[in-house]
């Protein structure tokens, strides 16, 4: 996120720069034969100043091309559940909606969700759910116009914990569909 | 590997009524295991015979005595200390000098000791092999009821202590107990997030990896016949159910449809199995062809259904399902008709395990709290807790010869193999590298 900005940042710059070039000029007196071959300079400047603004989404607007790199971004958001539940949320579907949004602008992407459940459960009905788990958050996404061929899902059960600790906190976070973006 | 009996039985087997019947019942249940189960079904009732188990005699050389009397003895008293027919007697106690007892009076020391019956054990070698002598004797007529040489062969002495204790349960109840069977079950102690199969003797001895996956590989079952094992493994994507044989033949994956792919159950003629599988998110229970052929969905519920097992005479199915609340455990015919709820209790039941004469099942308990292990009597209808204490207790499986439950134990943050017998008696922790859980006892005695 830093390096769109910055270049956003430059060309605001170099706007200002050459605006202020534009009106220092303006007073000039006399217009010497060198003054005379720069005359066109001033030209482009307003053409080019309302052209600013919209060029930082191009820049911005680019994934990473490793696979990797783009599951590091977090573009898409985590779906929490419920102790041995597996609807969506009431406050999870703002993240949903987010999700899909950003799918939908990137519409080549294709994605697994990964079931996962904390560790109260036993292992092989926490597999199970699971599976409800990753299911119902492809569905939801389907629900908003994501298209189902996009979407693998996987269970691991209880079996890949991402957070240790035999708590709230930790159950809470362990039990999420969890986005990886297989394909840009 | 295969000990050869040299010498065969001295005597015959004896009446066991007066044996069990008329002697008096030993003088306590046994010390107290260093464990917090609670003896649930305890010993009330049941009379163990009282065992004295000296070590054996032999050649007092350091060598001998290390390498062979002592992990011998070790083996011996430890099989026979947790078998549910036995009480192995203070070693303190024994009379001195009196093996074999010859006259009455000898042979009234070792009863005042405690003991109904001496096993009495000789090691010597014969040219390079070790050859061990066994000799069961009723102390009141000062008479073998079994007598045996074994020759070790090439096989280890503690493989020789296994047998013999094996012929002694036999002498007892008709039947080896579990001391030359072993457990599959999967292990993170490789490093990862990975897990692979291993194999262990029943005391936890041995343990070796049999799956080189470098993925997670849980759940196995072992086919009835003992050949082959069964699991899921995460290798593959959607996961999968693969099988291979021990005796060295290449994994095979079972070809499938469906996804999820958890908890495989082999059938009795280890020609199928059940498992979970999922089609469009909701998981069901079916049954398929080793090679793929002839997939079959026994089970039709938006709930979950998951944790099947076939029932050992190969015509019932027991699975796990929410389809009324809370997880529970039901029974359905191998067509999938006939459901009925067999967990009637607790808020939540799963991993059921039949025993090996399917009149019982094992399962994960829990009312609130952590879960148990249970034993549920199919015909009474009546359930017991075998284990307790803090931590999830999960994924029961019977020894063979029934006498035995081996489950996972989780505390902390550390989940290990443990067994105990049926009435929570005899408790003992049989892994402590890394995590350790879904352990699977084979099905056969030897």
């Amino acid at each position: 996120m830093m390096k769109p900005f910055r270049s956003v940042g430059l060309m605001l710059a170099a706007g200002l720069l050459v605006t202020a070039g534009c009106c220092t000029k303006k007073p000039a007196p006399a217009p010497a034969p060198e003054v005379k071959a720069e005359a066109p300079v001033p030209v482009p400047v307003p053409t080019e100043a309302p052209i600013v603004a919209p060029v930082p989404e191009p820049v911005v607007e680019t994934l990473p091309s490793d696979l990797a790199e783009l599951n590091k971004k977090g573009y898409l958001k985590d779906v929490f559940f419920d102790y041995d539940q597996y609807d969506i949320r009431a406050n999870q579907r703002d993240a949903m909606a987010g999700n899909a949004e950003w799918l939908r602008k990137w519409p080549t992407v294709k994605l697994q969700v990964e079931g996962h459940c904390d560790e109260r459960g036993s292992n092989k009905y926490n597999m199970a759910l699971g599976d409800k788990r990753a299911n119902a958050a492809r569905d939801y996404l389907v629900s908003l116009g994501i298209d189902a061929s996009r979407i693998t899902t996987i269970s691991y059960g209880e079996e890949r914990p991402f957070v240790e600790g035999q708590d709230e906190s930790a159950w809470s976070q362990n039990r999420r569909g969890h986005f990886v973006i297989t394909a840009k | 590997m295969r000990l050869a009996p040299v010498v065969t039985s001295l005597a015959l087997v004896l009446s066991l009524a007066p044996l069990t019947g008329q002697q008096p019942a030993p003088p306590v249940a046994p010390p107290a295991q260093p464990t917090d189960i609670s003896l649930v079904l305890s010993q009330e009732g049941a009379r163990r015979i009282a065992l004295a188990v000296p070590p054996a005699t032999a050649p007092s050389s350091d060598v001998v005595q290390r390498e062979l009397v002592e992990p011998f003895h070790r083996t011996l008293t430890g099989d026979l200390g947790i078998s549910p027919w036995f009480v192995v007697a203070d070693p303190a106690l024994h009379p001195k000098g009196l093996r074999p007892p010859a006259t009455r009076e000898e042979g009234d020391a070792w009863i005042a000791s405690g003991a109904q019956f001496l096993l009495d054990t000789q090691i010597r070698s014969e040219g390079t092999n070790v050859v061990v002598s066994a000799q069961l004797l009723d102390l009141r007529t000062l008479r073998p009821i079994l007598g045996k040489s074994y020759s070790a062969g090439g096989a280890s002495i503690r493989r020789v202590a296994h047998v013999i204790a094996n012929d002694v349960v036999r002498q007892f109840t008709g039947k080896p107990g579990p001391f030359l069977t072993r457990i599959v079950f999967s292990s993170d102690r490789d490093g990862g997030r990975n897990k692979e199969l291993y194999i262990m003797d029943y005391d936890g001895e041995n343990q070796r990896r049999i799956t080189f996956h470098r993925s997670l590989s849980i759940a196995p079952d072992w086919s009835y016949d003992g050949d082959r094992v069964v699991y899921q493994s995460f290798v593959s994507t959607p996961p999968g159910l693969y099988w291979f044989s021990l005796a060295a033949a290449p994994r095979n994956r079972i070809p499938l449809t469906t996804e999820l792919n958890s908890a495989p159950s082999f059938s009795p003629d280890g020609k199928s199995v059940a498992y979970a599988g999922s089609v469009k998110g909701n998981p069901e229970i079916f049954v398929v062809g080793l090679d793929g052929s002839n997939p079959r969905r026994l089970t039709n519920s938006s709930a979950i259904d998951s944790s099947p097992r076939f029932s050992p005479n190969g015509r019932e199915i027991a699975f796990t399902s929410n389809r009324q609340g809370t997880p529970q455990i039901y029974l359905m015919d191998l067509e999938g008709s006939n459901v009925r709820k067999l967990t009637l209790t607790g808020n939540w039941s799963d991993e059921p395990a039949f025993s090996p004469d399917g009149g019982r099942l094992a399962y994960a308990c829990r009312n609130d709290g952590d879960f148990q292990i249970c034993i549920l009597d199919l015909t009474t209808g009546r359930t017991v807790q075998i284990s307790s204490g803090p931590g999830a207790h999960e994924n029961p499986s019977w020894s063979p010869d029934g006498s035995r439950i081996a489950w996972e134990l989780q505390r902390g943050r550390s989940t290990q193999i443990v067994s105990a017998g049926i009435d929570g008696s005899g408790f003992k922790v049989l892994t402590s590298t890394g995590n350790n859980g879904y352990p699977v006892w084979q099905r056969t005695t030897e």
